[in-house]
């Protein structure tokens, strides 16, 4: 493999066709059979990966009727709504537990400073 | 409205009722597009049973926004979009608890319903490219998913993936590169 082809195989990713390579690469292109059919697979691949936007696989069965019930499941809102309230009492917890650390901590130092020997 | 009445409708009118809440039509608007929308979520997560629960999500989620929806892209095209950030949500969600252990979808052509009539070169290649679009990594998949499968512009991806536009021209190169050595070099030359 010339160094020009490993230039043309870096660039091809990139590009939708050879004539997009530039003159120089592009002239390499037009004699280079290993070029070619590099430029080729990278064509192929672009054409079947746009294709596959055609194809759709099934939903499995009793989706709708599943998704129906979760749209109108008063369950579902009640769990996220204990879900809101769970974090928002874990964070007021946890607040709190700092606030009594941190005077227990000012009150310790306090009482330190005062026993110490002046 | 019924569900019998609900078949006289076209797919806007679906919209404006589903839009003033009405639920019999947005569950038309589910069954019309349910395909789709677990397709885009399959392409996206590579696992069936995450694809399954984006899905689903994905319509809980378009059924609360569906009041704001202003009818200025098509249904189709804003439930593709609720489904590919409710994909990345879940993905993301999957990273940070250190369980990505991604299935690749092994698609089986027939347990899918691709029949016979579509054989030819595209229906030889597609398991296997599915299969090589559900081994990459995820930033790359979603790249090529987005930009070569479904057609999004750089700019789109880049916002929605809140990466540089540079990032996802990089993260689609790696990831064409990837495809190409799996389909051509470990598997025969298919071309």
């Amino acid at each position: 493999m010339s160094a020009t082809c490993r230039i043309v195989a870096m660039r091809l990713p990139d590009i939708g066709d050879p004539s997009e390579l530039g003159t120089r690469l592009a002239k390499h292109t037009a004699t280079c059979l290993r070029c070619q059919a590099e430029a080729a697979r990278y064509r192929s691949l672009r054409r079947h990966l746009a294709e596959l936007s055609t194809v759709t696989y099934p939903a499995p069965q009793g989706f709708v009727s599943s998704v129906m019930g979760r749209l109108t499941d008063p369950v579902i809102e009640v769990a996220r709504h204990t879900r809101q309230t769970v974090r928002s009492r874990v964070v007021a917890v946890a607040a709190a537990s700092a606030a009594v650390v941190a005077t227990a901590g000012t009150v310790a130092l306090i009482l330190r400073r005062l026993q110490a020997p002046v | 409205m019924s569900g019998r009445e609900v078949g006289r409708f076209d797919e806007q009118d679906l919209v404006r009722l589903a839009v003033l809440g009405d639920d019999a039509a947005f569950g038309e608007l589910v069954r019309i597009h349910q395909h789709e929308v677990y397709t885009v979520a399959l392409r996206m997560v590579s696992d069936r049973e995450l694809a399954y629960d984006v899905s689903q999500e994905a319509f809980v989620r378009a059924w609360r926004a569906i009041p704001r929806f202003r009818g200025d892209a098509k249904f189709s095209t804003w439930m593709h979009r609720i489904t590919v950030n409710t994909a990345l949500t879940h993905l993301e969600r999957r990273k940070r608890t250190n369980t990505d252990a991604l299935d690749a979808m092994h698609v089986d052509p027939e347990a899918d319903g691709l029949t016979p009539e579509r054989a030819g070169e595209s229906a030889a290649m597609r398991p296997h490219l599915e299969t090589a679009l559900g081994d990459l990594a995820v930033p790359l998949r979603t790249v090529v998913v987005l930009k070569d499968v479904y057609g999004w512009s750089h700019a789109e991806i880049s916002e929605h993936l809140e990466i540089s536009i540079t990032a996802a021209k990089v993260r689609l190169h790696r990831g064409r590169k990837v495809l190409r050595s799996a389909l051509w070099e470990h598997k025969g030359d298919r071309s």
